[in-house]
C-alpha cells in the first residue's frame, strides 16, 4: 500500500470515526423526557421522548444535550440519558404539535386522573392549574434577566 | 422508533423522572395558625379515587406503574393543597419564587425537567413537594425570610426531596407498596385501581411514617449543594431554620422529623466542608419582590 492510499485509508476511517462521533445515539433511560427548546426548564417543551427511545446528539453544553428524534431538534438534561438501552422501554417520540389538544394537553396539562380525584374530592383544580400556568407564564428571556442581576444560576460568578 | 399520535395513545403519561409523595419541610413548625394539619393533608390526598377511570394498558410492574403514575400523583397532591390553602393572591410573588425556584433547580441534576413553583395562602411555616417537580411554600414562611438566599436555601431542601426520589423511595419501602407491587404484577389489572392503590400508599406511606431522618438529612445535605451550585449563600436555611426554631419546638411536631437542632449542626458541618462559601443573598431584591403586589 503506498503513502498515498494509506493516507486517503486514514483520513476515510477518520472521517468515519468523525462522524460516529457526531451521530451519537443515546437512550432515554427515564420514564419519559421533555424536549425542550433551550438548555433549562423555563424554555417550552417541544416534545416528550419516552424511555427506550434513541436520540441523536447533535451537540453537547455542560449537562445539556443538543437532540433530534423524529424532526424534533432540541435540548434534554444528559443525566436522562444512557448509552444502553433500559429494560422496559417504550421508545417512543410524541410531537405535542400533532397531538389532540385533550391528549396532547398531557404534556402539561392536568391529568385525566388528577381531574377525576379533583371531581371525586370535591376540589375545584383551579388553584392548581394557575400554578402550573404561572410558571409556563414566565419567558426564558425574563428568567435569564433575573439571573443576570442577581448572578446567580448560569451567571453566578 | 415511531412517532405517535396522542389521540391514540393509550393513558401514557409524560412524566418525567421518579419522585412520588408529599414532603413537609418543617413539618414540625406549625404556627397553630393553619387550617389544615399533616393528618389532614394524608386524609385530603389519601381518600378514594375515582372507580370510572378505566385505562386499557396493562401496566408492567410495580417500578414502572410507580413511573407512570407519578405525574399524576403530583398533580393530585398540588390539587389537594392548593384546594385547601388557595394560592396568595400576589402574581409578583408567585413569579417571583417560580424565578427563584428555578435558579435553585439549575444546581440541580434535575434541570431542564419538568418544575412548578407556588406559593399557598397559609400562615403556618411550611413547605411541600410533591412528585414530578411540584414544589408549594406557604406565605407564612416566606414572611419568615429575611434575604432570596433563605427562600432558595428552603426551595433547594424540596427540590431535593423530588431529586432524591424519597416520596417514591417511602412507598416503596411500605408494607402496602410491597401488596402494590403484586397487585400490579397482574395482568390486565385496570390503570385506575392501580392508581388508587398508588396515590393511597404514597399519602399514607408519607402522611403516617413521614421521611425517615436519613432523608431529611439528604434533603438538607443536596438542597446545599444546589445552593451553592446556583450561586446562592448556603447560610441562607441555616439562617431561616434558626429564626423558626422558637416557633417549631413549640409547635411540637412529627417524631420521625430530625429537629431544628440537628438539623442546623448538620448544615453547618456540611458548609464548613465546602469551606464556607458565601453566595448571593439579595435582600434587597427579596424585599421588593415580596413587598410587591
Amino acid at each position: 500500500m503506498t503513502r498515498k492510499a494509506t493516507a486517503i485509508l486514514m483520513t476515510c476511517v477518520l472521517g468515519a470515526g468523525a462522524t460516529l462521533v457526531l451521530a451519537e445515539e443515546l437512550f432515554v433511560k427515564d420514564y419519559a423526557i421533555e424536549i425542550r427548546e433551550g438548555r433549562g426548564s423555563t424554555y417550552p417543551v417541544v416534545g416528550i421522548a419516552e424511555k427506550g427511545s434513541h436520540l441523536t446528539v447533535l451537540e453537547r453544553k455542560g449537562k445539556f444535550l443538543k437532540v433530534q428524534a423524529e424532526g424534533l431538534v432540541g435540548w434534554v438534561n444528559g443525566g436522562s440519558m444512557s448509552d444502553k438501552k433500559p429494560a422496559n422501554s417504550i421508545q417512543d417520540v410524541k410531537n405535542p404539535a400533532t397531538a389532540d389538544v385533550s391528549t396532547g394537553a398531557a404534556v402539561r396539562g392536568l391529568d385525566p386522573l388528577t381531574a377525576e380525584y379533583g371531581k371525586n374530592k370535591g376540589y375545584s383544580t383551579a388553584a392548581f392549574d394557575q400554578m402550573v400556568n404561572n410558571t409556563k407564564a414566565i419567558k426564558p428571556a425574563e428568567w435569564e434577566a433575573f439571573t443576570k442581576e442577581g448572578k446567580v444560576g448560569p451567571d453566578k460568578p | 422508533m415511531k412517532v405517535k399520535n396522542w389521540t391514540k395513545q393509550v393513558v401514557i403519561l409524560p412524566a418525567v423522572t421518579l419522585v412520588a409523595g408529599l414532603s413537609l419541610f418543617v413539618g414540625c413548625a406549625s404556627d397553630g395558625s393553619s387550617p389544615i394539619t399533616l393528618g389532614s393533608i394524608g386524609e385530603v390526598v389519601g381518600g378514594q379515587w375515582g372507580a370510572g377511570m378505566k385505562g386499557t394498558q396493562a401496566l408492567i410492574n410495580s417500578e414502572t406503574m410507580g413511573e407512570k403514575d407519578e405525574n399524576p400523583i403530583g398533580e393530585s397532591v398540588g390539587v389537594a393543597v392548593t384546594a385547601q390553602y388557595g394560592l396568595a393572591d400576589n402574581a409578583q410573588l408567585q413569579k417571583y419564587v417560580n424565578l427563584v425556584g428555578l435558579t435553585v433547580v439549575t444546581g440541580s441534576p434535575r434541570d431542564g425537567k419538568n418544575w412548578s413553583f407556588g406559593v399557598v395562602n397559609s400562615a403556618e411555616i411550611n413547605a411541600f413537594s410533591g412528585p414530578n417537580g411540584y414544589v408549594m411554600i406557604t406565605r407564612g414562611a416566606i414572611e419568615q425570610m429575611k434575604d432570596e438566599s433563605e427562600l432558595a436555601g428552603v426551595l433547594a431542601h424540596e427540590i431535593a426531596h423530588v431529586c432524591l426520589q424519597h416520596g417514591l423511595n417511602a412507598v416503596k419501602n411500605s408494607q402496602r407498596g410491597k401488596a402494590l407491587g403484586e397487585f400490579a404484577a397482574a395482568a390486565d389489572a385496570e390503570r385506575g385501581q392501580l392508581f388508587k392503590a398508588a396515590a393511597d400508599v404514597s399519602v399514607d406511606a408519607i402522611t403516617k411514617t413521614g421521611y425517615d431522618q436519613p432523608s431529611e438529612f439528604a434533603a438538607d445535605n443536596a438542597g446545599i449543594d444546589y445552593v451553592i451550585e446556583a450561586g446562592y449563600d448556603p447560610h441562607g436555611l441555616v439562617n431561616f431554620l434558626k429564626r423558626i426554631e422558637p416557633k417549631a419546638k413549640a409547635g411540637g411536631g412529627l417524631s420521625t422529623h430530625p429537629g431544628i437542632d440537628q438539623r442546623i449542626t448538620k448544615l453547618e458541618a456540611k458548609i464548613a466542608g465546602k469551606g464556607n462559601v458565601g453566595g448571593a443573598t439579595l435582600a434587597a431584591r427579596f424585599a421588593t419582590w415580596t413587598k410587591a403586589k
